[in-house]
């Protein structure tokens, strides 16, 4: 609200409308009353002013009073026809006024900082310098949108002034304005304000443009911020009205769909834990590809810290970040936007920046969420009599009679065991207020989320501090202080026999879960499923801080210093113990396991920065120094032989048969700078750059440089543009720039010897090959986009084309065992990855129904151009994935089925190289785990209070293995087997897709090769979420102690459309692995999540 | 001004925190340059290449099953999981098999270990000769065991005779059978001249090598040298055949061992888990076969202390250290050597009183009566049982059938004899570019 704001508009027609609207400005006034008495003391009376103004109006006196004072004045908008002369200095407000109201007939009360101005007679009466209405016109008019729709409560203003009115429901409006007047200002939220010429006219018909609000709107960088309008690069801004209703734990959850070029996939349903992000493809093969994370200028801790293996479902530093704490992630894609990141920014870069304090009145904002989440999908096994018929015709004998089959009482359904419908609960409040020199931000959240499958739990509790102090007109200090405690209740996975969610589902139905005596049953082919989540305990976690403090110095109109200093602190904790109740506990008598891990990294950011205009000409300057420690610190032990399986730690247990720590140090030392020049915001050119020296490097090679620069035309804004009144935006972009990657294992380059022991004494080994040539790997990307905005930003298009060539890629390439050695770090190979992303976003409708679509698409290309001698990195992971030259990296590489032989019942393979015989070399490509497409399409949609957001996301071209059918089918053994079994070869000449049950082990093993039996089409489209909400309005909610009151219910994993016959298609039990990609084995699918909120803003 | 002062003690903060930013050390391992430098270091590499052989590819598990499961010792169990030993178990083994690379590679790392070492013993100044040629002796042996280990599952093989520093020179080429026998031969012949007559059964010894050059000839049909190594073994090596024959397997280090591989809780062996069934704990991936069963005449004693039953189960039971995995793995021990040589005696047509008597010191150990074989064949068979029931699960019974070509006479699974050698891991084939590195027939 402007502190100027009319107190009591004119009216017209005193309509219910206007009622309404003047009650909306009271309940302002109460606001800023409010707001008044937050800050105010009962000192302001006493404030001394110095006052030296000639023959202005009262209205010009009471700003320069504000302007000097915290005083803020009310007042109608016809009685400031006064002029006034004065000079005071050191004068208290009450001497001014006093002075200033002499023969005005006006008075005023003084309460805290409010002036509030009034007449001691009604106005209209003539009464000295009052303007007699004689000498007033009326114009009257009507203001209309871009449809012709009526704006109500548009204000018009003489110009100059502040005598105004609003427009009523019809959006029409009559004003008597002095007959001098030729001006006047027409404004409404949401749309440009003009100002109209009314010389010789009385009526007007006034359209208004929705404000290019788009376009102005400013967007975080890489060490900066830039209006959305000016930028050179590919960056993609969300927003947190976004994803605020996404019932996700993490970061990297909601960040899912919202942008082109950036592919998350959730490994695993995993509360808690990790995503796959990859922003314009996989540029590494043996270093990380995952993009950076930033929060408020420090980089994140990511990745898993556990010491106890779970398997591709492990924990995620990223986790302990609090999405609702967040204001708005900036997505930096190109290089000219990532380059100042140097080393690191070849993944890409997620700017993440969180909510700060401003000057007004404090808002609390209570955000409650509960639901319920279940397993959406089951497989369809076997029941126990089909398991018994199962194995008579695979043992070709009578296991099962007949009189069994017919008598069955134990027809386990152990999904039902092992899947639940489980609780998720959000509980959030923070406060966001402050004064001009004061701003605040602070947040507290406790999150709960149950995981549905048995023994999983993932629990959080955040607190947040962001302040803002102003110290004097030239320094700023702040800290932004993050505070998290999260545990997380795990379950081994998929790659060890202690799995509940592998052992639920391979346990055959004939098994029952407890033993007539009430204990578990162990006599199935893995141990109970019920008795690992009930009875061993899986725990980790974290500690975490993640803070800065910053000091904010304005040497000079312009030139500003930054030094922010920040930490990101990590302790993780493990706590595992098995009690002999479970089979892994029984082996030791007792299992625990202990482990901490500390990480710490301390970063500096040091910035000078200056921003200049002269002309037409901008100019921004950046120069930076920067350095990062990182100190990484472990501990591990390993127990047995407890004393009681009531006693679960370490200290109860009679052996100790591990116990080691470890520590690891790194450091980075960084300058960074960037010049920007833009003409008349038309021709925009960015040059930027990096040098960092890591200790992960050798001396030969220790440090890097990384330059991008990049240009920008807005032909919008060419005059031959300006006229074409549909197009509101049009921006070309190109820019290129090389960026690196160094996230691989220290001292890598030096020759190593590591630490083991025989027979009780210390002993060493030689641990690493020197390679003192190791550096960063390198990718050159070249960026083209354009910008399209129509009908005044209403519709608009972003796409952009980029090419990403990686080279001198940091490969641990396997060298041949017989070395002694398995691979090498070396810098060898190249990377290919192209792409196109379309990102289109309309408000369809405006006004009272409002419709506005989002929706994005994006393609990308990875090829492997280069590796060492041509030799493919073959064989990894359950899948058959293989990384060779000429293909995308983690092609499906393995045998061709050509389906059963109806003669024989056995799978026939292709024999690529017609050699007679099925061997190795038949491998070929069966499939390709990179989606073709990936996208998303968010609808959203209000009327009065309503609001419904349907967010949709998919993948297309995409493949699964399967892996978990190498044993759900795998027609031997003593697996349970899917339902499809039952149309498994039986005799000659029946035609199927299953292979025949054999005791054969030969055959058996030959019809469970990897291969493309188990290779499944993985795309799909998924209902991801849908939101209904309901806001009661401001009427009702100002008779309570509510500003506004939303309440909603949410989907996630509504609907997904999937021709995969697993669990879940989104899935890879390896984790965030670079090669190991899109297989399934046993994987923790995800949950579908009904859930029920309230947004409270006080 | 104080805001001055405060950006001053900033930026001296700031120099002086960054000074240190480049100035890390590796914490958890040793640069090369300082590691060997004495004769303490030595030994700790010398310790090294020994630690290889506890790796679970190896001694650890394996390496070990292995040899009894591709035999007719063990079988893998219809309701056991582990794809690669049904494979192993039914002769019919992929390139891709992970367990098979991993037998592969803990023996060339335990080679490269050794290389590694022998190339810095000499130069080390306070060791005398003597002592570099003991330590020489000890890594010589360490580097034999490997070969042998390896030439007997993949047939010819690289020799490794340098350690690996760079990546030059890695593309090997497999040397014949005869020449890595040779290298063999000439490494535990070294090491039988400078090693010590005895000590630590978990390092090796004189005799040791002896015992060792005894297998190795008994393998390369030298059986003029096998009788001679095993009857110095036999007679100077100071080992006494334990009465009980439970006991070698009770206690680590018995008079009858000649060498052992340690494992304490620390390096823990993982025989037991993988031998013992699903209601005691274990993982099951083996169980003795029904040949083997068999193959015991009643009242062998040796019957109750290698095999047990859970329900109608059988599981083996020499090493059942299932908890800590503790239990030291026997590689060579006296009784081997008595059956070397009477099996050497055979093939050399040497008296028939002898032979027996040597099985007979076996078997009346074990409360059998004296074998009834008369002739050579009816000896060399029942040196061929005996050797398949008084070494059961120590890994040899793969190599037996193999030597003596009777694997496909044996073996039902066996019909060929490209079967009797594993496949060249196919991540050795794709790597080492020599055109010597070939596979081996029919894979």
């Amino acid at each position: 609200m402007n502190k100027s704001e009319n107190l009591y508009p004119r009216l017209g027609i005193k309509s219910l409308r206007h009622y309404l609207l003047l009650m909306m400005r009271v309940f302002l006034i109460v606001i800023t009353i409010g707001l008044g008495s937050v800050f105010g003391n009962s000192s302001h009376a006493q404030t001394k002013i110095d006052i030296n103004v000639r023959n202005v109006s009262l209205e010009e006196l009471f700003k320069e009073i504000q302007s000097k004072s915290e005083f803020i004045f009310f007042y109608k908008d016809n009685v400031l026809h006064h002029s006034v002369s004065l000079k005071f200095k050191n004068a208290t407000l009450k001497t001014i006024l006093d002075k200033a109201f002499e023969n005005t007939g006006l008075t005023y009360i003084i309460d805290n900082r409010q002036v509030v101005i009034k007449e001691t007679q009604p106005s209209g009466e003539n009464n000295g310098n009052v303007k007699h209405p004689s000498q007033d016109k009326s114009i009257k008019g009507t203001i209309v949108d871009e449809q012709g729709a009526p704006l109500v409560g548009a204000t018009v203003i003489i110009k100059g002034t502040s005598i105004g009115v609003t427009t009523d429901f019809d959006g029409n409006f009559e004003l008597k304005v002095p007959m001098n007047t030729t001006t006047l200002v027409v404004s409404y939220l949401g749309f440009v304000t003009q100002e109209i010429d009314i010389v010789g006219k009385t009526t007007l018909d006034i359209k208004m443009l929705a404000d290019n609000l788009a376009l102005s709107e400013v967007v975080v960088i890489g060490y900066g911020t830039e209006r959305k309008a000016l930028l050179t690069g590919a960056v993609t801004a969300i927003k947190s009205e976004q994803v605020d209703d996404l019932p996700v734990s993490g970061v990297d959850g909601i960040l899912q769909g919202q942008a082109a070029g950036v592919q998350v996939s959730q490994n695993s349903g995993t509360p808690g834990g990790e995503m796959s992000v990859r922003i314009r493809g996989l540029s590494s093969i043996s270093g990380s590809s995952q993009p950076l994370y930033i929060i408020d200028g420090i980089p994140v801790t990511t990745g898993d810290y556990g010491q106890i293996g779970y398997s591709g479902q492990g924990a995620s530093a990223l986790t302990d970040l609090n999405p609702s704490d967040i204001e708005s992630i900036s997505i930096l894609k190109d290089a000219s936007s990532t380059a100042i990141y140097g080393a690191r920014a070849s993944n890409g870069i997620v700017l993440i920046t969180t909510k700060r304090g401003k000057a007004q009145k404090a808002t609390v904002n209570v955000n409650v969420y509960t639901g319920v989440q279940r397993a959406w999908n089951r497989l369809d096994m076997l029941n126990a009599r089909q398991w018994m018929e199962y194995r008579n015709d695979l043992t070709n004998s009578t296991v099962f009679t007949e009189e069994q089959m017919g008598n069955i009482t134990i027809d386990t359904d152990w999904q039902n065991v092992i899947f639940r419908t489980a609780p998720i609960n959000s509980y959030e409040i923070s406060a966001l207020g402050g004064s001009e020199k004061t701003k605040y931000f602070i947040g507290g959240t406790m999150f709960k989320q149950t995981g549905i499958l048995i023994g999983t739990d993932y629990k959080r509790l955040n607190g947040r501090v962001n302040i803002d102090q102003e110290l004097s007109d030239k320094f700023t200090i702040g800290a932004s202080i993050g505070l998290t405690y999260a545990k997380t209740d795990r379950v081994e996975s998929d790659q060890t026999l202690h799995g509940p969610l592998p052992n639920g589902i391979s346990t055959p139905a004939i098994f029952p879960v407890f033993n007539e005596d009430g204990s578990y049953f162990q006599g199935g082919p893995y141990s109970n499923a019920l008795s690992i989540a009930n009875e061993a305990i899986n725990q980790n976690f974290s500690y975490r801080t993640n803070s800065n403090i910053y000091l904010d110095y304005r040497i000079i109109p312009g030139l500003t210093f930054t030094t922010k200093w920040g930490v990101d602190f990590l302790n993780f904790r493990e706590h595992a113990f098995e009690s002999t109740k479970t089979v892994q506990g029984a082996k030791y008598n007792g299992l625990g396991f202990e482990t901490y891990s500390n990480i710490s990294n301390v970063v500096s950011n040091n910035l000078l920065k200056y921003k200049t205009d002269f002309g037409n000409h901008g100019i921004e300057l950046l120069a930076g120094y920067s350095f990062e420690q990182y100190q990484y610190r472990s501990s591990f032990i390993r127990g047995q032989d407890y004393a009681d399986d009531n006693l679960q730690y370490i200290s109860a247990a009679a052996t100790i048969v591990s116990a080691s720590a470890s520590a690891t140090d790194t450091g980075l030392r960084s300058y960074l700078g960037r010049a920007n020049y833009n003409y008349n915001d038309k021709y925009l050119f960015d040059v930027s750059g990096r040098f960092d020296t890591s200790t992960k490097f050798g001396q030969n090679n220790r440090t890097g440089f990384f330059p991008a620069a990049s240009v920008a035309w807005r032909i919008s804004q060419e005059n031959f543009m300006k006229n074409l009144n549909v197009i509101s935006d049009l921006k070309i972009r190109a820019s290129y720039g090389l960026t690196g990657n160094d996230d691989i294992s220290p001292f890598l380059f030096s020759e190593l010897y590591g630490n083991t022991s025989y027979g009780g004494q210390p002993a060493i080994y030689p641990s690493n090959i020197p390679n003192p040539d190791l550096k960063w790997e390198t990718t050159a990307q070249l960026n083209l986009g354009i910008n399209l905005g129509f009908f005044n930003e209403r519709l608009t298009i972003t796409a952009d084309y980029y090419d990403k060539q990686t080279n001198d890629l940091l490969l641990s390439r396997p060298l041949p065992l017989s070395s002694g050695f398995s691979s090498i770090t070396e810098n060898v190979g190249k990377v290919e990855n192209k792409g196109i992303e379309l990102s289109v976003a309309s408000q369809n409708f405006i006004g009272k129904f409002k419709w506005s679509t989002q929706f994005n698409i994006s393609g990308n290309r990875n090829k492997v151009l280069e590796l060492y001698n041509n030799q493919p990195i073959d064989d990894i992971g359950r899948g058959g994935n293989r990384i060779m030259e000429g293909q995308p990296i983690g092609i499906f590489y393995s045998f061709e089925s050509l389906g059963v032989d109806p003669s024989t019942g056995d799978i026939v393979y292709a024999d690529t190289n017609f050699d007679g015989a099925i061997t190795s070399d038949d491998r070929t490509i069966v499939g390709n785990p990179h989606p073709d497409f990936i996208g998303a399409l968010t609808n959203t949609f209000s009327y009065k209070g309503f609001d419904l957001n349907v967010f949709l996301q998919g993948s297309y071209g995409n493949d699964v293995f399967h892996g978990s059918r190498l044993f759900l089918e795998s027609l031997q053994g003593g697996d349970n087997q899917l339902a499809a079994i039952t149309r498994r070869w039986q005799q000659p000449g029946d035609i199927t897709d299953i292979p025949r049950a054999t005791t054969d082990p030969v055959a058996a093993a030959q019809n469970k090769r990897v291969s493309s039996r188990f290779i499944e089409d993985g795309s799909y489209l998924r209902v991801k979420n849908v939101t209904l909400g309901y806001t009661i309005n401001n009427e009702t909610m100002a008779k309570t102690m509510f500003n506004s009151v939303r309440f909603y219910i949410s989907v996630q994993n509504l609907f997904t459309f999937t021709n995969y016959t697993g669990l879940d298609p989104e899935v890879n039990y390896r984790g965030d692995d670079n090669s190991v990609i899109g297989t399934d084995f046993f994987t923790y699918p995800q949950a579908q999540t009904f859930t029920l909120g309230v947004n409270l803003k006080l | 001004m104080t805001m001055k002062k405060i950006i001053l003690i900033i930026l001296g903060l700031m120099a002086v925190m960054s000074c240190n930013t480049l100035e890390v050390e590796p914490q958890n391992s040793i640069p090369a340059e300082g590691a060997f430098q004495t004769k303490e270091d030595i030994e700790r590499g010398i310790l090294g290449a020994y630690a290889s052989f506890q790796s679970l590819s190896y001694y650890g598990r394996t390496y070990l099953l292995f040899s009894d499961l591709a035999a007719d010792n063990l079988a893998h169990p219809v309701d056991a999981t582990a794809v690669e030993y049904a494979e192993v178990d039914s002769n019919s083994i992929l390139p891709e098999n992970g367990s098979i690379a991993g037998i592969w590679f803990s023996g060339y790392d335990g080679i490269n270990v050794a290389n590694n070492v022998i190339v810095k013993v000499p130069t080390i100044p306070e060791m005398t000769l003597e002592e570099q040629n003991v330590a020489l002796a000890e890594l010589y042996f360490i580097r034999a065991l490997n070969h042998f280990n390896l030439m007997n599952y993949f047939g010819a093989i690289p020799l490794k005779l340098t350690p690996t520093i760079g990546v030059s020179g890695l593309d090997m080429p497999r040397s014949p059978v005869n020449e890595v026998f040779d290298q063999i031969i000439e490494d535990l012949t070294f090491a039988s001249v400078y090693l010590p007559p005895s000590g630590d059964k978990t390092r090796s010894t004189k005799y040791a090598a002896k015992a060792l050059l005894a297998r190795v000839y008994l393998y390369k049909n030298d059986y003029v040298q096998a009788v001679a190594m095993a009857s110095e073994v036999i007679e100077e090596g100071g080992y006494t055949l334990l009465e009980n024959y439970a006991d070698i397997f009770a206690d680590d280090e018995s008079s009858e061992s000649i060498f052992e591989i340690y494992f304490s809780e620390i390096e823990r062996n993982r025989i037991a888990e993988y031998n013992f069934p699903h209601s005691l704990n274990g993982r099951r991936e083996v169980q003795p076969s029904e040949s083997l069963l068999e193959a015991y005449e009643t009242n062998d004693e040796r019957f109750e202390v290698s095999i047990a039953f859970e329900g109608t189960d059988a599981y083996a039971i020499k090493y059942d250290d299932l908890s800590l995995g503790a239990d030291n793995v026997i590689v060579l021990r006296l009784a081997e050597m008595y059956l070397i040589r009477a099996e050497a005696m055979v093939m050399l047509n040497g008296n028939i009183d002898d032979i027996k008597s040597d099985i007979n010191t076996i078997r009346f150990r074990a409360s059998l009566l004296g074998t009834s074989a008369q002739t050579y064949p009816q000896l060399l068979l029942a040196i061929e049982r005996e050797r398949q029931t008084e070494l059961a699960f120590e890994g040899q019974r793969w190599f037996d059938l193999v030597r003596t070509e009777r694997a496909i006479d044996v073996l039902s699974n066996v019909n060929n004899s490209t079967q009797t050698l594993f496949p060249i891991p196919t991540g050795e084939l794709q790597t080492n570019n020599h055109p010597g590195m070939v596979q081996n027939p029919g894979y």
